[in-house]
């Protein structure tokens, strides 16, 4: 029995299938699975190749002399990148507005008044309304005396520490009191100012009203409009601070993104970033196959589309100028942004386009790498047949699949599909957009720091800590533990991974939220690919004249995405899961075994 | 004995006598800027037994032990020997705020607040 090797050196990972022929007879001996070592293409992989190749034979018990030959994946020429602007920004001129929601604020109500601050309450004559500003360094103590014992009419309190309750709970007449205002000493003094703070459970209803704002502060018609942005701003708080003053504004500023030029077999089209993802998309579905795409030079969509083709010039040692983007993903995406002006580091949900982007290498040097092997192991290396073609081969291995079958590659860096018909011709295509920019995606809807954490929100299923010893699992259920949970975790929202709890900091407590983005992630760029990818690849170009599809690639084990891909096939009424090669292996390693089957059909030459 | 509850629901605090007021008053303040009762007995012991009988009695079955040395914040279901929270008693005031802090959250189910 001869033993033959078929290795896939995929963007993350490198998968191995081992065999024995004999008389054209195939019996797997097993599969090996290490992550890929360097950028996928270059002799770096050999490391990650010896990993996955030693991990199987360990496993099947055979050495490395009883390997009579090894056969490489020829790698699809293509490399995908993902980048991200921001097209909208919230500005607050001259403070006039505190929007931020601290967990305990005291009192209750809404009133205006004259802002002062404590100090100087024993300083004046005049007998209105005044809202008093409470810095750090007055206690609150020393705070609800003053208020308590002073002769003017006070109506609500601006506090800079965490005391609201506090305060409220020494006052005798009840105020309301907004506190953690951390850059207290910008809150103008002498200034027309309404305090509202709700009930628990409750959210704010007059400053959250445009006209609600417009009784307070008497303003006109033409003044009520200005302030629309401020009310729309505070919906949902519990507690909220408008300062009038002259000049003061909140403005929503558009940053001109600029245009996008996309190069197509149909034709040119040009086409504003800022009219959304869905226009460009459909720019590009216009522009047949596309040949480049170049951004308005200085504007933000020409940064971006630098930016991405820098790190291909990079990647691939080639000029700038020669980098040629092939296929373009845009999807309409927000991200939280501190708010420029804000005093108690408000944050303010800002529109944002994500784009991911596919350009065309060389031919990776396989060739050299499978060189270097031989050398290096002594057992023959070849370079195999074409990535897609290895891919649908292994993809027919599952159970209940049949030719003409189309399959859908999705890992990391790009979605690719292919089809092959009953008389074996296949076609494919690689298209922007995968696995990486759904983490980008749930990283800047989230306000993530680290790509890490997000990467582990997608692929992880959440749960929330309920008590010390219980969590809730994002479906509902309830498990229970015997030793008490670790009290970082207690209350928070939590990444079930295989290895542990991993608690999510900061304001991340609804599941709900989190959940949500993460799945609208994977739908926006996995559904949407899919379509794409099975158009361009249908015989005639319409989805629905496919019949049989197979989700493979590292992204198919995610635990939600081949669902959501299949649910969205249905309705096209097309037969579509998860691939199973070989009735084992699950979606992974088709390419790899897609490898051997072709070298026993060729007798091993 | 057995240990009769506390009537209204709140945490319970046991300290010591010979305490200086001013210090578990940061204690206080922070549960009670969280907005949850307590009800507090000047009592003789060490901080852990106290903590986990106010623990016991406490119908929110959140206690707190106070002594010249440390503080101990615990909660009834949890096993004697590893109480929840533990600080010295000559801690900044603001993590004796914030231990007081966490009493609250413990009943509120809100994220502690950080004691390092």
């Amino acid at each position: 029995m001869k033993i033959i090797a078929g290795i896939d050196i995929g963007n993350a990972t490198t998968e191995t299938a081992l065999a024995g022929v004999e008389n054209d007879k195939v019996e797997f001996l097993g599969s090996g699975i290490a992550s890929t070592t360097g950028i996928k293409g270059t002799s770096d992989n050999i490391k990650g190749v010896f990993n996955s190749l030693t991990k199987v034979l360990k496993k099947a018990n055979i050495t490395m002399e009883q390997l009579s030959e090894i056969r490489i994946n020829e790698a699809a020429p293509v490399i995908g990148d993902v980048a991200m602007e921001t097209i909208t920004e919230t500005i607050i001129t001259e403070s006039t507005m505190i929007g931020h929601n601290p967990s305990t604020p005291g009192g209750l109500g809404v009133a205006s008044g004259t802002t002062i601050m404590i100090s100087d309450l024993a300083n004046i004559t005049e007998n209105k309304d005044y809202v008093v500003i409470i810095p750090q360094n007055v206690s609150f103590l020393e705070a609800a005396n003053a208020i308590n014992n002073s002769n003017k009419s006070i109506t609500a309190a601006i506090v800079q520490r965490d005391d609201g309750v506090l305060i409220d709970n020494r006052l005798k007449k009840r105020i309301p009191i907004v506190d953690e205002v951390k850059l207290i000493e910008k809150v103008p003094r002498g200034m027309l100012c309404a305090v509202e703070v709700a009930g628990t459970g409750g959210i704010v209803e007059v400053l959250s009203n445009p006209y609600g704002i417009a009784t307070l502060f008497k303003l006109t018609p033409e003044e009520t409009k200005k302030i629309v942005l401020i009310a729309r701003a505070l919906i949902g708080n519990r507690s909220a601070v408008v300062i009038k003053t002259p000049k003061g504004d909140v403005k929503e500023r558009r940053i001109p993104a600029g245009t996008i030029e996309i190069i197509g077999t149909e034709g040119k089209t040009i086409v504003d970033v800022e009219e959304g993802s869905e226009r460009i998309m459909e720019a590009i579905a216009k522009a047949g196959n596309m040949e480049d795409a170049m951004g308005e030079p200085g504007t933000n969509a020409g940064g971006m589309l630098d930016k991405v083709k820098l790190v291909m010039a990079q990647l691939t040692s080639k000029d700038i100028r020669d980098i040629k983007i092939q296929d373009l993903l845009t999807v309409d995406t927000f991200t939280p942004k501190m708010v420029q002006g804000g005093l108690a580091n408000e944050f303010s949900e800002e529109n944002a386009v994500g784009i991911a982007a596919m350009v065309k290498a060389d031919k990776l040097q396989m060739e050299m790498i499978a060189k270097e092997l031989t050398e290096k192991i002594g057992v023959p290396v070849k370079v195999g047949g074409v990535e897609a073609d290895m891919a649908i081969r292994g993809a027919l291995t599952t159970p209940g699949t049949i030719k003409p079958l189309a399959i859908i590659d999705m890992g990391a860096g790009s979605t690719d599909a292919s089809i092959i018909s009953k008389d074996e011709k296949i076609t494919s295509v690689h298209l922007a957009g995968a696995g990486n920019m759904v983490t980008m995606l749930i990283q800047s809807e989230l306000g993530i720091d680290d790509f890490d954490t997000a990467e582990d929100i997608k692929r992880y299923p959440l749960a929330k800590v309920e008590s010390l010893f219980h969590i809730r699992h994002e479906d509902g259920t309830v498990q229970f533990f015997d030793e008490p949970l670790d009290p970082k975790l207690f209350a928070r929202v939590v990444i079930l991974k295989s290895d542990g709890m991993i608690p999510l900091e900061g304001n991340h407590t609804s599941i709900e939220k989190i959940k949500m983005i993460r799945r609208n992630a994977k739908r926006k760029v996995f559904v949407t690919n899919a379509l794409r990818s099975l158009a361009k690849v249908s015989p005639t170009n319409n989805v629905r004249d496919i019949e049989f599809v197979v989700l493979v690639g590292g992204s198919a084990i995610d635990f939600e995405i081949p669902e959501l891909v299949t649910d969205a096939l249905s309705q096209y009424k097309i037969v579509s899961g998860r691939a199973n090669i070989r009735g084992t292996e699950g979606p992974r390693n088709a390419v790899a075994t897609g490898l051997v089957l072709s070298m026993s059909e060729k007798g091993g030459n | 004995m057995v240990p009769t509850k506390t009537v209204k629901p709140s945490i319970k605090i046991f300290a010591n006598s010979e305490i200086r007021e001013n210090i578990y008053n940061e204690l206080l303040l922070g549960v009670e800027e969280e907005g949850i009762p307590y009800d507090l007995e000047i009592k003789r012991g060490n901080a852990l037994d106290m903590a986990f009988e106010a623990a016991d009695i406490s119908i929110l079955d959140v206690g707190i032990g106070i002594t010249n040395d440390e503080i101990i914040l615990h909660f009834s279901k949890l096993n004697k020997e590893k109480p929840l929270f533990k600080i010295p008693l000559d801690s900044s005031v603001e993590k004796i705020r914030n231990i007081g802090s966490n009493g609250a959250r413990l009943v509120k189910k809100m994220p502690f607040k950080g004691l390092l």
